[in-house]
């Protein structure tokens, strides 16, 4: 009885799979969460009620919840599962993003607005596009220090959670993560949450 | 100060120098800086770097910023729940030590736990935080032993809820029987059932849920994964009555929830679950997911795929469309579909009424019996076809629940836009364009709310009560229905139920979405305020314009034009309740407002002042509303032109005016105008315009333009046909109305047929207790009796009186006035007896209601003495029209015409017992009196000259060669008139 779509079953199948190492399995992951939420995001812009900006948190969320039957994943799968995602989140929103800057110019309509900034805890903006320049920088000098920031930020791993899946002892975790945000927090021109000194 | 701003080239440690090992090595120093005291920072790095300077500024730089970075990044985009979740693991909550995490999901997470005494494992459900609301937490143990009482095989059993501290705040748990088992969908999946093992677990399913329900416990969230298979095969059913105390209904979800997470679920849910009806749901909501639940056993599908769409969208297509047909490929197919459809029927009426219905033709089905279910007719669908296409409106009151919560989701994200504007201006420098796209936006969604506001407004609860009540009569089989509900108000039903099912629930949705949003919040019961007006409910759209004023005014300032706004709405609300005075006050300081903002000779302005003087005409102080009126229509024409909306209404307004001072001339004139500029302004078929024919016919008719008065009539009649429908209250009431002016003009056949018509129509559409149709029949009645139809009036009358004593009570005046009419037909038809019995009830009703005195009871008493008159009862009749006679001296106004009439009628009783002198003195002051107050040959005038001759005959027979023979003459000489008949006294 399983629905014609990539289904949570299926998923939670790969997902098994991908923890036992297998690269094609991850690609089969890779292409269905892809799928999906471009899949969804014009959906989205089809559906003339619902024209409003995509809010980023509600696309991911959206997405995890229509792509895994939350009953039957156990929290392992469910890491390795955003491990995965997390990337894809990043990519995807970022093309949003990107593209909706575009469709300001009259650019592609194949795409809908997504917010580009999101609220910070206290208040401050974080500029996502601005975020993505600064991981791309990141990343030519501490790769490992990048896929801890994805999978804490753009899927909201834990320290523990990440460990598990990259490897990494939980202090390495902290500790990179740590380097992380001071780097990007100085990249990014240290006033993107707080005011100013 | 250090400087932080490092994109500036002068950044130590160039990225593009840094190799991978250097940065590792900046990563470790980084890290152990931070491990140690700031005071010890400083020492540990210059040893650690030694001479390396740009290593150790660059340590330096990232200590610094790591200090400052404060909460970035903290928040991710998704939050993470398993961590939180798994914190608990090795906790003790309640009785119970958590050991493991078995799944999440959107209401929280399930653990399997163990407990000690008894020595049990469970399964542990914690709610998320904050999906219990406070209130139900409070209800949360007395609602877990109603649960603990289901002890069915089929159900998991809820050994407890309660509730624990967890970071501040209080969650909610449940502690559930500990089932291993399989869920639903893997374990049919897995293995290869035939037709007979599928319906036999769907048995399983349908049994359990039915001893829930004989328990009154609904479960409102069954889907596959709340199933789970057991060890032995056997079905079993989780979180039994779990989604009643999260209250995880679909209008909340819509609401509270925006993760989509309803998605997944929304398949199996009942067409009044997607509707947001909470109040509908019932045991018929569990069948329909049943039904679901079988279908997609039966087919490896569920009959409407909905995970991709928009949740109005899914709603839309749950509520309406039918489900594909089932392809099980055998000749008994069709039996089973039919089974299964029934379960998954839109109405609940025609579902199956229980599980245990369902589970009985499923085993019927599986034994190859005879099924009980039948296949809805052709006519049935087609009636369905129909109802639903019937009129536009009547699908706009259906569809009304999906606007509010549409408007209140358009509302959120106005906000939104609201906000990012302002934040865009706060930020100058990101980019005008920036901002234009936030206008536009901002513009768009301005345009989506003010089309939902429209719908919402169209709402016609007399269409949506005939609706309902067709729903009844077409759903209940029953002979005995029909009849029980002939005597309903069907449009007040309507009234209410929008009210109680749409209205009410968006004022409390949008009093919680918009608590910290005090403008919204304001807009939003600015717009409530008019559906409940528009639905007959003023004393509530006071409270909520009230409300937003207050909110707009605190927040706004006085001058603010939508403040302004507020208050002109307001005093209109407070003219219905009626408040006249502080209607009055508001629209004063609106007018004050408007003048000082907009100026004197704004639109709003002038209108605001019209409705002041409006206001005043009301409130009966013409004197103060004419030299108001006559400015608003001054400037109205000067400022505006007369093709303006506002003039139009200045013009009728005025016209009111004149119209109840008894300038009917000059109320003429105006309504003349306001209907041809209306008609150029807004068009011949606007309601506007039709709306001012009408006023226009009845100054007509007052004036005596009978001609004119129908030919607008029977125009208004014909457009509010076309726009309303036939049976439409408004439709019927210019019916009436031009029923009146065909009877006015002596046309009583023409007016004969047109109520006869309304009457049907009334009947049908209103129901045969609606108010409106009792008035009809009257006027039916009364027709007849115009036609002279003497005794089909009796007839009608008196099936008449019943209802409305029954419905209205005896003592309502519409009641008593019947009685009256009945009481004076039946004298005229000899039935004298009948006639003291109506007439004596009217009375009695007359005294208690209106009071002794009152002119209406002197006419009851009047037509008292002319009955007991008749019957000769001479002495009774005198002393009732004496007392008639006296107190009209007391309470009527010198000289009015009705004294005029207990005078002559009394006069009749005094000839009679030969008092002739006496009765002479009492008809000729009354023939006066008639004579100076009505019009020239009017019917009542001529009656009583008519009295006056019978009484010189009368007295001249008595007592020949007095003269009194020549006295009749010369009265009789007085110019013709036709005799009346004495029956249309009453209301005279």
């Amino acid at each position: 009885m399983a629905p014609s779509e990539p289904s949570g079953d299926d998923l939670t199948r790969v997902l098994h799979a991908v923890s036992d190492g297998d690269q094609e399995a991850m690609n089969r992951l890779l292409e269905a969460v892809y799928a999906d939420l471009h899949r969804m995001c014009r959906k989205r812009l089809e559906d003339g009620a619902a024209r409003h900006p995509v809010q980023a948190t509600e696309l991911v969320h959206e997405v995890y919840l229509r792509l895994i039957d939350q009953t039957r994943v156990n929290w392992q799968n469910r890491a390795q599962f955003f491990a995965v995602a997390a990337r894809i989140i990043r990519r995807t929103l970022i093309d949003q993003i990107r593209a909706s800057r575009r469709l300001k110019r009259g650019g592609d309509r194949n795409h809908v607005p997504v917010a580009a900034t999101l609220a910070g805890e206290d208040g401050g903006q974080i500029d996502l596009l601005e975020l993505e320049e600064a991981l791309t920088e990141l990343a030519k000098i501490n790769q490992q220090a990048v896929e801890i920031v994805e999978m804490r930020f753009f899927a909201g791993q834990t320290h523990e959670d990440i460990a598990h899946v990259l490897g990494l002892s939980e202090r390495t975790v902290r500790r990179q993560w740590s380097f992380a945000k001071a780097w990007l927090y100085r990249r990014m021109g240290g006033d993107q949450t707080n005011p100013p000194m | 100060m250090h400087c932080l701003s490092l994109r500036c080239g002068a950044s130590p440690g160039d990225l593009d120098q840094m190799s991978p090992d250097r940065a590792a090595r900046v990563m470790e120093l980084l890290n152990d800086a931070l491990d140690r005291k700031p005071s010890q920072r400083g020492a540990f790095l210059a040893q650690a770097c030694g001479d390396d300077v740009a290593l150790r500024e660059e340590v330096q730089s990232l200590i610094t910023a790591h200090e400052r970075s404060g909460s970035f990044l903290d928040s991710p985009i998704v939050p993470n729940e398993p961590a939180a979740a798994r914190s608990h693991i090795g906790r003790r909550i309640g009785r119970y030590l958590v050991h493991e995490l078995l799944a999440v999901g959107g209401m929280g997470v399930v653990y399997r736990a163990e407990q000690d005494q008894p020595k049990r494992t469970v399964a542990l459900k914690l709610l998320r935080p904050g999906l219990a609301s406070p209130r139900l937490l409070k209800r949360f143990d007395h609602e877990a032993e109603i649960l603990g009482r289901l002890n069915h095989p089929g159900i998991a059993k809820i050994i407890e809820a309660g509730t624990f501290e967890a970071d501040d705040d209080v969650q909610a748990y449940f502690a559930m029987e500990y089932i291993e088992g399989q869920p639903l969908h893997e374990h049919v999946a897995d293995r290869q059932f035939d037709r007979s093992a599928l319906l036999t677990i769907m048995i399983g399913i349908c049994d359990a849920v039915q001893h829930a329900h004989v328990n009154g416990i609904v479960h409102r969230d069954l889907k596959p994964s709340n199933v789970l298979i057991d060890q032995t095969g056997s079905p079993r059913i989780l979180d039994f009555g779990v989604a009643r105390l999260t209250e995880a209904d679909t209008s909340r979800m819509t609401m509270v929830t925006e993760t989509g997470q309803l998605l997944g679920t929304l398949a199996y849910m009942s067409p009044e679950q997607v509707t947001g009806l909470p109040n509908e749901i019932d045991v018929r909501s569990d069948v329909y997911s049943l039904g679901v639940l079988a279908y997609e056993l039966l087919t490896g599908q569920v009959p409407h795929d909905v995970a991709n769409k928009s949740i109005f969208e899914a709603a839309r297509i749950i509520r309406e469309e039918p489900p594909p047909r089932i392809h099980v490929g055998d000749m008994l197919r069709g039996d089973l579909e039919t089974v299964v459809f029934k379960a998954m029927a839109k109405e609940k009426q025609r579902r199956y009424q229980s599980a245990g219905e369902l589970s009985e033709d499923l085993r019927r089905f599986l034994h190859n019996e005879p099924i009980l279910a039948r296949t809805p007719s052709t006519f049935y669908l087609m009636r369905t076809f129909a109802r639903r296409n019937r009129t536009l409106v009547g699908a706009a009151a259906a569809v009304v629940l999906a606007l509010v919560l549409g408007l209140i989701g358009t509302m959120y994200w106005l906000n939104q836009a609201i906000d990012a504007q302002r934040l865009a201006e706060r930020e100058a420098d990101r980019a005008i364009a920036a901002e234009r796209d936030v206008q536009q936006r901002l513009e768009d969604l301005e345009r989506v709310a003010s089309f939902q506001e429209g719908i919402l407004e169209g709402i016609d609860p007399q269409i949506f009560g005939a609706t309902v009540r067709e729903l009844l009569i077409e759903n209940i089989d029953s002979e005995a229905l029909p009849q029980e509900f002939a005597f309903t108000n069907f449009t007040n039903i309507g009234r209410d139920l929008v009210r109680a099912s749409f209205l009410e629930p968006a004022v409390d949705a949008a009093r919680l979405r918009f608590s910290d949003q005090p403008l919204v919040h304001a807009r939003l019961l600015h717009q409530l305020a008019l559906s409940f007006r528009n639905l007959g409910f003023p004393e509530i759209a006071v409270e909520l314009a009230r409300e937003a004023l207050d909110t707009r005014r605190s927040e706004l300032g006085e001058a603010h034009r939508d403040v302004l706004s507020t208050m002109s709405d307001l005093a209109t609300y407070l003219r219905l309740v009626p408040k006249a005075d502080e209607a009055l006050q508001w629209y004063q300081l609106a007018y004050e407002g408007y003048r000082s903002t907009v100026g004197p000779h704004h639109e709003d302005t002038i209108l605001t002042y019209a409705l002041l003087g409006l206001t005043l005409v009301e409130m009966g102080d013409h004197e103060q509303a004419q030299p108001i009126l006559d400015d608003a229509v001054q400037h109205a024409e000067t400022h505006l032109g007369e093709m303006h909306p506002v003039t139009i209404r200045a013009y009728s307004i005025f016209a009111t005016n004149a119209f109840v001072q008894g300038d009917y001339v000059q109320a003429e004139h105006f309504r003349r105008r306001a209907l041809e500029t209306s008609r150029e302004v807004h068009g011949p078929d606007h309601t506007y315009t039709v709306g001012h024919a009408h006023y226009l016919a009845q100054t007509a008719r007052a004036l005596g333009q009978f001609d004119e008065a129908e030919r607008l009539y029977r125009e208004v009649v014909d457009h509010r046909r076309a726009a309303l429908g036939d049976s439409h209250e408004t439709t019927l009431a210019s019916m009436i109305s031009l029923a009146s002016v065909l009877r006015a003009k002596g046309d009583f056949q023409s007016a004969k047929t047109i109520i006869q018509k309304c009457v049907a129509l009334s009947r049908a559409s209103l129901g045969e207790d609606h108010g409106h149709t009792l008035q009809m029949r009257h006027s039916y009645a009364d027709i007849l009796l115009q036609l002279g139809q003497t005794q089909d009036a009796a007839d009608e009358y008196e099936s008449l009186l019943p209802d409305m004593n029954r419905v209205l009570g005896t003592h309502h005046s519409r009641s008593i006035t019947t009685a009256y009419f009945l009481a004076v037909t039946l004298q005229n038809l000899g039935r004298m007896s009948e006639a003291e019995q109506y007439l004596k009830q009217a009375l009695e009703g007359r005294r208690q209601v209106h009071g002794e005195q009152h002119p209406q009871t002197l006419i009851t008493m009047t037509a008292m003495g002319d009955l007991l008159r008749e019957l000769g009862r001479l002495d009774e009749a005198e002393a009732i029209g004496a007392d008639a006679v006296a107190a009209a001296r007391e309470v009527l106004p010198a000289g009015h015409w009705h004294l005029g009439v207990h005078l002559t009628r009394h006069g009749k009783t005094l000839a009679l017992m030969h008092s002739f002198e006496q009765a002479a003195e009492a008809m000729l002051e009354g023939h006066e009196i008639l004579q100076a107050s009505l019009p020239p040959h009017h019917a009542q005038t001529e009656t009583a000259r008519s009295a006056i001759v019978e009484l010189y005959e009368a007295w001249h027979e008595h007592i020949p060669q007095a003269g009194h023979d020549v006295t009749a003459h010369q009265w009789r000489d007085r110019p013709e008139a036709e005799e009346q008949p004495n029956v249309a006294s009453e209301g005279m």
